[in-house]
C-alpha cells in the first residue's frame, strides 16, 4: 500500500466510477481506515443525493405549451407589399442620386481622420475587453468563495 | 398510433411525426423532456414565476427549430442545451449569476431541521445553499444520470470544468454535512 493518500477527488471518483482509479489507488483505498472512512460518507452522499425528490412543474407543461404553440401559429399582420417598395425606394433612390458625392466621402477623407477613427474603435475594443476580463475576475472570485 | 406506443419512439421518429404535423409527437416529445427541463429551469430560476414562461419559451423555440436538429446529439441533449441557454438568457437580462450563492439562499433552518433528524431534508436544504450552476450539475448527474460528456454538451462547459465543479459541490455536501453532524453531537 502507498503511504500517500489519493486526493478527495479519486476518492469520489472510487465512489461513482471506480474503474477509471489505478491498481495502485484502489488498492490503497481498500487497506487504509481513512480512505476508507471518507469513501463510505461519500457513499452515502450519492445515494440520498440520486433519492432526492426530482423537481417537477406544478402546472401542466404539455397544455401550456400547447396553449403557446396555438397562438404563436395564429395568422399575424404581414406588411403590406406596397409599404415595402416604399421603403426600398426610400433607401434606394437618394443612394443612387448622391451615388458620386458618396464615393468622395470615403475617398476624400484625411490620414488624421482615419487615426481618429482607427483609435476610437481601439477605445471601444479595450474597454469591452477590460469589462470582460472584469466579468471573469468576478466569476473566478465568486466560485473560490 | 396510440399514447403509449409513441413513448417508445426513436428520436428520430417522434422529430419526423412533430415536422409532419402531428402535435400528439410533439406532445411526447415534451413529455419525454418535461423531467429534465425541470431539472434546468428548476434549478437555475429560483424565482417560480418565471419558471412557466422559461419553460414555455423552451418548448416554442424547439418547436421552431426543430427542422434544423441534425442528430448529432441526443433529441434530449439538445432540448436540454435551449433550456440551459434559455435560462442564462433570463439570469442575463436579471443581472443574476449562477455563480453565486442562490438569490433566494435557504434560511438558516438547521437547527429545526435537525430535530427532524432526515439526512434527505438536511441534504435538500444544504443542496439549496450551494450556487445555482452546482445545483444544475448535481441534479444532471445523480438524478437524470447523465455522463460529463452529455452534461458538457447541455452546459457548454469543457467536461474538465464539469468533472470540477462536481468534484468542488459534492465536496462542499459533504464538508458542510460533517459540520451539521459534528456540531450536534456537541
Amino acid at each position: 500500500m502507498s503511504r500517500t493518500h489519493p486526493s478527495e477527488e479519486v476518492l469520489q471518483q472510487f465512489v461513482l466510477e471506480a474503474v477509471t482509479c489505478s491498481a495502485e489507488e484502489i488498492s490503497h483505498i481498500e487497506s487504509c481506515p481513512e480512505c476508507q472512512s471518507t469513501v463510505a460518507t461519500y457513499k452515502v452522499l450519492a445515494g440520498e443525493l440520486a433519492g432526492l425528490a426530482a423537481p417537477a412543474f406544478d402546472f401542466d407543461l404539455v397544455a401550456a405549451v400547447i396553449g403557446q404553440l396555438e397562438e404563436a401559429a395564429a395568422p399575424q399582420a404581414k406588411m403590406p407589399k406596397g409599404t415595402i417598395v416604399l421603403i426600398a425606394a426610400f433607401i434606394v433612390i437618394p443612394l443612387w442620386l448622391f451615388r458620386k458625392s458618396a464615393y468622395f466621402v470615403f475617398t476624400d477623407m484625411s490620414a488624421v481622420f482615419y487615426g481618429l477613427v482607427f483609435a476610437a474603435a481601439g477605445i471601444v475594443v479595450g474597454v469591452f475587453l477590460l469589462r470582460l476580463y472584469k466579468k471573469y475576475q468576478q466569476i473566478i472570485n465568486l466560485i473560490n468563495e | 398510433m396510440s399514447q403509449q406506443l409513441k413513448h417508445t419512439l426513436t428520436d428520430r421518429q417522434l422529430v419526423d411525426l412533430a415536422l409532419g404535423g402531428d402535435m400528439h409527437g410533439f406532445c411526447c416529445l415534451v413529455e419525454n423532456t418535461e423531467r429534465l427541463v425541470a431539472q434546468i429551469v428548476g434549478k437555475l430560476i429560483q424565482a417560480e414565476e418565471d419558471r412557466k414562461d422559461i419553460a414555455q419559451d423552451v418548448y416554442l423555440k424547439v418547436f421552431r427549430n426543430l427542422k434544423g436538429f441534425k442528430f448529432q446529439s441526443k433529441l434530449s441533449t439538445w432540448v436540454g442545451q435551449i433550456a440551459y441557454n434559455a435560462c442564462l438568457n433570463r439570469l442575463q437580462k436579471q443581472q443574476l449569476t449562477i455563480y453565486g450563492p442562490p438569490e433566494r439562499a435557504a434560511e438558516d433552518e438547521t437547527d429545526r431541521l435537525l430535530l427532524q433528524k432526515e439526512l434527505k431534508v438536511l441534504l435538500a436544504a444544504e443542496l439549496a445553499r450551494l450556487p445555482p450552476i452546482y445545483q444544475t450539475l448535481i441534479g444532471l448527474y445523480h438524478h437524470e444520470e447523465l455522463s460529463y460528456l452529455e452534461i458538457a454538451a447541455i452546459t457548454g462547459l469543457p467536461e474538465g470544468t464539469v468533472k470540477s465543479y462536481l468534484f468542488r459541490a459534492r465536496k462542499q455536501l459533504k464538508d458542510s454535512m460533517l459540520s451539521i453532524y459534528k456540531k450536534e453531537k456537541l
